[in-house]
């Protein structure tokens, strides 16, 4: 990428245009992938390091519009990780990684312009009009809440923790734990459930 | 914080590599899909019984061209298809199908006028064939279900473009399959019962070809 090149676009553009011949020298990630494909975790950690470089530097141009660069930067990796069967090693690399790139931009960009679009602006009187949280019924309420957590069933919770306390998407959860999403989501509701009736009470129609 | 998650999910991806040779070229897999979907749709003609003026049609150059539209059709969707489901392709293979639409619209159109020169208003009757309709919809959920499980790594790529290409190469060939069996005296006939079945298929996979490849993706783990 040269000096010239500012904003994402125009470095996804050079990506894409990249004249890197695969398999070479020239395109060492080209060849790492090929490697990973064939199983190399070695190769393949190199790769998704150094992939996961050139989309932080990319997507940092477009902080304002994607908000949150590492979840960009986690979806493309996980997206590589999904389709890497459809790099083709005569190709070069640089462009397959440029297209996932851009399309995960663009999907963090309509995101973020839907949230926007359902937020309403903060009006600073509301803050005269909420009480102020007694410190003491908090900590109580968090050692509570720490307390029914940890006696949940492992499966629930590890998705509470993965889902909700560390706020890792879907995806990301069930890549790092194994589970499918659909197992995920079953565990994470009747967790939810478990501390429901365990910090309130059973509510009605909740089921056993 | 950030960057301590994207290692945890560095860590779990290299975890869990397994093996993933890369897919086949894009023409070796739209050959592949051509081949079944026609053997597919020639057996159902074949169990039906072909016309008795199969051989006159198709030496007919008009009935020969439109076959052959409708055919050609159907093979360039479903090569811009395969080719769109790769990210790194370029998304100009979306305009490989018009080509092929132009002639097989050209030739209806064209066919339409002769018939009215012929017959005068009869010509260009429309009159009822709505089993048309159902053998275009129906051959086309298999056909387009097996692209559609061929091409699920799309949902990452250009699922809406893919999945309207692989919905209107599914309702081609069963239109040429169609064509085979079942005969329509007129071009206004072919044009309403097999253009706008094909095009409404093509419609259903622009609406919802891409929730339908994102399920498919996650079903097969694919993201």
């Amino acid at each position: 990428m040269t000096a010239r090149a500012n904003g994402a676009d125009d470095l996804l553009d050079l990506m894409a245009h990249s004249a890197c011949r695969s398999g070479t020298a020239a395109d060492p990630l080209g060849a790492l992938m090929q490697r990973a494909q064939g199983g190399d975790r070695e190769a393949y950690a190199t790769l998704l390091r150094g992939a996961a470089q050139i989309v932080r530097a990319i997507a940092s141009h477009q902080r304002a519009a994607i908000g949150d660069v590492e979840d960009v930067v986690q979806e493309v990796l996980v997206t590589i990780h999904g389709i890497r069967h459809t790099y083709d090693p005569a190709r070069p690399f640089r462009p397959w990684l440029a297209a996932i790139t851009r399309r995960r931009i663009a999907d963090a960009c309509r995101r973020r312009r839907r949230i926007a679009g359902r937020e309403v602006a903060f009006d600073d009187d509301i803050s005269s009009k909420v009480p102020a949280p007694d410190r003491s019924e908090c900590s109580i309420e968090r050692r509570a809440l720490a307390r029914a957590v940890a006696a949940l069933p492992p499966a629930q919770r590890a998705a509470v923790e993965m889902l909700k306390l560390r706020e890792l998407s879907l995806e990301e959860a069930s890549a790092i734990s194994g589970t499918s999403v659909a197992a995920l989501k079953v565990a994470a509701h009747r967790a939810v459930a478990a501390l429901r009736r365990a910090l309130i009470g059973r509510p009605s129609g909740d089921p056993a | 914080m950030s960057g301590r998650r994207t290692d945890d999910v560095i860590d779990a991806l290299v975890d869990g590599l397994t093996p993933r040779p890369p897919l086949r070229h894009p023409l070796v897999r739209t050959s592949l899909w051509l081949a079944c979907g026609s053997a597919f749709v020639l057996a159902i003609a074949a169990s039906v019984g072909f016309r008795d003026d199969l051989i006159a049609h198709l030496a007919d150059p008009r009935g020969a061209v439109e076959w052959l539209a409708t055919l050609a059709t159907a093979i360039a969707s479903a090569a811009a298809a395969f080719h769109l489901a790769l990210p790194d392709r370029d998304a100009r293979w979306a305009l490989l199908p018009l080509g092929p639409v132009a002639v097989w619209l050209t030739t209806l159109g064209t066919g339409c006028v002769g018939d009215w020169l012929a017959r005068g208003a009869a010509g260009i009757a429309v009159g009822a064939s709505p089993h048309c309709l159902k053998f275009i919809a129906l051959t086309s959920i298999p056909l387009a279900a097996v692209l559609a499980v061929m091409v699920r790594h799309a949902a990452s790529a250009r699922p809406t473009a893919t999945a309207a290409n692989a919905a209107l190469a599914s309702a081609a060939l069963s239109a040429a399959g169609l064509t085979l069996f079942h005969d329509l005296d007129s071009s206004i006939m072919v044009l309403v019962w097999h253009g706008a079945p094909t095009a409404l298929v093509t419609m259903v996979g622009l609406l919802f070809g891409r929730p339908l490849l994102a399920l498919l993706a996650r079903i097969g783990n694919t993201r």
